[in-house]
């Protein structure tokens, strides 16, 4: 009984364990992109939200993803461009 | 640049108000602003007289504010009026996403929530500012305003990074914030004479 009951701690443990979230440290003031997601990295080495593209494409019109900015190493919430041969991205 | 009329600025703020569900106090005669000013000055955080003259609070959905709404005052141009009323909205709308305990964790527990929420926050007066003028503030001089919120340097820099990359969205046209979008709205509907903006 006592066996059972270790290794029912033993599995509770682990699979508490293991649903622990990675942490994700980051470097201070860089930004990226999540998906439609633009993100900030905080001053305690976390990823938070910047804004969220699909909310910016809704109140602005248009359609916005996260992007590079153009020469720059930050993203943001950018228009999404026509392609080149016309269909769009 | 045309400013706003009283009545412009108390409509702005009824519409607002509505929508967000909020109410507006007058902060110098509120005693539990009294007591906070009072708190925070023990703690040595912020000067009592300038909690209650230079800076909006909102509590929940409760928004106070350092002067009679449509009338300006020292430090509080009817425009600015405009612009601290979205930025408090924003902070409803916060307290919503987050409901009331999150909200709490985050804006007093980390100075690094407090510094995320208030650079949300200020991007309404980014946005606001580019409706009316075409220009993005300062980043840097925004997020200098969040030193008033004992927060840390690397938070204002943080504060100072999100203004940046919001400005660039800013200025290609993206409404970020929920409270801009509505003021906006309001904006472009019953004073669209405020505007200088070509964009």
């Amino acid at each position: 009984m006592k066996l059972i009951l270790v290794f029912i701690l033993a599995f509770l443990l682990a699979v508490g364990i293991c649903a622990c979230e990675p942490v994700d440290h980051c470097r201070i003031d860089s930004t990226r992109c999540l998906g439609p997601v633009a993100q900030v990295c905080d001053a305690n080495e976390r990823w938070v939200e910047i804004m969220n593209c699909d909310d910016v494409s809704a109140q602005s019109g248009s359609a916005w993803s996260c992007q590079p900015l153009p020469g720059g190493s930050d993203s943001t919430c950018l228009p999404v461009q026509p392609a080149a041969d016309g269909g769009a991205q | 640049m045309n400013q706003p009329t009283p009545a412009q600025v108390r409509a702005f703020y009824a519409h607002m108000l509505d929508h967000f569900g909020a109410s507006v106090i007058n902060k110098q005669s509120a005693l539990e602003m009294q007591g906070v000013a009072l708190l925070l000055a023990q703690l040595g955080i912020l000067n009592q007289d300038a909690f209650l003259d230079r800076f909006a609070t909102t509590a929940g959905r409760r928004i106070y504010v350092p002067f009679d709404v449509g009338e300006p005052r020292d430090g509080w141009s009817l425009w600015s009026q405009i612009a601290v009323c979205a930025h408090e909205c924003q902070h409803v709308v916060q307290y919503d996403r987050l409901r009331p305990l999150g909200f709490a964790w985050q804006y007093v527990a980390t100075t690094a929530g407090r510094a995320r929420l208030e650079a949300e926050a200020y991007r309404c007066q980014l946005e606001l500012h580019f409706w009316r003028t075409g220009q993005i503030l300062s980043a840097h001089e925004l997020a200098a305003s969040l030193q008033n919120y004992n927060v840390s340097d690397a938070d204002v820099k943080m504060a100072e990074t999100m203004l940046r990359v919001s400005g660039e969205s800013v200025r290609r046209g993206a409404i970020v914030n929920r409270a801009s979008a509505v003021a906006i709205a309001w904006l472009n509907q019953h004073a669209p004479e405020l505007r200088t903006a070509g964009a």
